[in-house]
């Protein structure tokens, strides 16, 4: 990564960070909000001379801090009708933080991704859309869908599969290419 | 970067289990296991985190929706067109936002249905009918002067009162009387001066909003949008467009008044989300008169009408508020 303005290189990690934030709230508003006050640490931190080595590593940070303070205040257990269990939330959080992926393979599965996403029968799009565009739930999807919550949830689980799948033969394509 | 650890299907139904947040509290800590004690569990998770986080942003940016399937369709009823940080949405399609192979003549041609929609409307008054009415007259390319006030009964010092001028659906201009800011919209990007600053400029009110944190003094105006991901709530359009999404709505008085009263009341929790909303339309042509949102922490918020004045085609730009401040994008 170059070395831009922080609050630049905290956007170029949004998805890595969102996907994180996700995890552990499963509340893509949420997730959001996180995100935003992370935003607001970073910026109060990148006007201060201090200087900081490992901008990926410590942004990490700054969100896994955020992201557990705001779990802990907005009590999502009410929203959700039940918190995830603390010892998943501490494994999902070092799973985060110990991720040491360069910021280039990263960037390569996001493309792979992308292309994946952009093959999708319009149908799976659709889906995905659904409910990643418009945050839909299982029961708003079917009911429009013509279809039942759990048809639902079971498709968009092979999406899922298919989509990961379809990333990692890429990768490994364009890693024998190379 | 290949996925080379293989994880067993059992793992992988776990790891979508959980963003599905539909796992047992067996299986969450069957999964807590596997991560702290499988390398495979945690490379596999980790790349489907990734995956989950691209989504959501390809999401947030328009970029999941099926090209050839236009957002809109007369069924959905006035406002659901047009310009980038219009939010209202089909009932059929609750899209935040909308995409951006949303071209002009698409924008166009559902204009036409829509007008006609609303020309064939039925003569009852309900209060769905009022909200599209009012929907349809926020996106008049019409100036239009609000005052705003931000009040709370338990804490005075919160009181403030600001000037809000809006042209449709996304240009506008907002100053508190003490004039120690201005921010505003031209429609394509964001701005924020404050007398003798820089004016800071982004396209995306993502980028902007930590920036007003720091540096505007009174933060409550943040707390007029919603969510990072919805357009503030300044503006009329934003404002219906939310309770059409997110509210159950009446028709607070009868037929035959000069003024339609219609009061939203929000469906479930949401974050930053105003418990209710009242909203005053002119009866004749829609236009909104007054709007109060209130907030569970009795914070509440009042738009009231000052005129319709034709404003000067620049008004919406930042030079015309800071004509000799540094420019600083976002």
């Amino acid at each position: 990564m170059t070395e831009s303005q922080p609050i630049q290189q905290y956007l170029q990690l949004r998805s890595e960070f969102m996907g994180y934030l996700y995890a552990i709230t499963r509340d893509a508003e949420l997730a959001e909000e996180v995100y935003q006050n992370a935003a607001v640490v970073i910026i109060e931190k990148a006007s201060s001379d201090e200087a900081i080595r490992n901008f990926r590593a410590w942004a990490k940070e700054v969100v896994r801090r955020q992201a557990l303070h705001a779990i802990r205040s907005r009590e999502t257990a009410r929203r959700h009708g039940r918190a995830i269990a603390p010892e998943l939330l501490e494994a999902i959080s070092k799973t985060f933080c110990e991720d040491e992926s360069t910021a280039s393979i990263v960037q390569e599965e996001a493309k792979a991704m992308q292309k994946c996403v952009d093959e999708l029968p319009q149908e799976k799009k659709k889906l995905v859309a659904m409910r990643y565009e418009h945050d839909a739930t299982f029961d708003e999807i079917s009911s429009r869908m013509n279809s039942t919550p759990a048809a639902i949830q079971r498709a968009l689980s092979r999406i899922r599969k298919m989509l990961h799948k379809c990333t990692q033969r890429r990768l490994a394509l364009s890693e024998v290419q190379q | 970067m290949s996925d080379k650890n293989k994880s067993t299907p059992e793992t992988e139904a776990l790891i979508i289990g959980h963003f599905d947040n539909s796992l047992t509290e067996r299986q969450e800590s069957e999964l807590a296991q596997r991560l702290a004690t499988c390398p495979e569990t945690r490379a596999r998770f980790r790349t489907q985190m990734r995956m989950e986080g691209r989504l959501h942003s390809l999401g947030r940016d328009g970029f999941l929706a099926p090209a050839a399937v236009p957002q809109a369709s007369a069924a959905d009823g006035p406002g659901s067109h047009i310009e980038h940080r219009v939010t209202t949405v089909a009932e059929s399609s609750p899209s935040r936002r909308i995409p951006p192979v949303f071209t002009s003549w698409m924008a166009a041609a559902s204009t036409v249905l829509l007008l006609t929609a609303w020309a064939l409307w039925p003569s009852g008054v309900n209060a769905a009918s009022v909200l599209r009415k009012a929907q349809l007259a926020a996106q008049e390319l019409v100036d239009r002067t609000y005052r705003v006030t931000l009040s709370n009964p338990n804490d005075q010092a919160l009181e403030q009162e600001l000037t809000l001028n809006i042209r449709g659906g996304s240009k506008f201009v907002i100053r508190p009387v003490d004039g120690s800011y201005i921010m505003g919209s031209d429609g394509s990007e964001f701005w924020m001066a404050r007398p003798d600053g820089p004016v800071w400029v982004t396209s995306d009110y993502r980028a902007l909003a930590p920036a007003l944190r720091r540096r505007i003094p009174n933060q409550r105006i943040l707390g007029l949008a919603t969510s990072p991901n919805k357009p503030l709530l300044l503006d009329i359009t934003g404002l219906l467009s939310l309770i059409k999404q997110k509210y159950e709505i009446e028709l607070v008085n009868p037929n035959g008044t000069p003024e339609h009263h219609i009061r939203a009341t929000l469906r479930s929790e949401t974050v930053n989300a105003p418990e209710t909303i009242e909203v005053w339309a002119d009866a004749d042509t829609g236009v909104v008169i007054k709007a109060m949102t209130h907030w569970t922490n009795q914070n509440s918020r009042t738009l009231e009408l000052l005129n319709s004045e034709t404003l000067n085609q620049n008004w919406y730009q930042y030079p015309r508020h800071a004509p000799n401040a540094k420019l600083r994008r976002l």
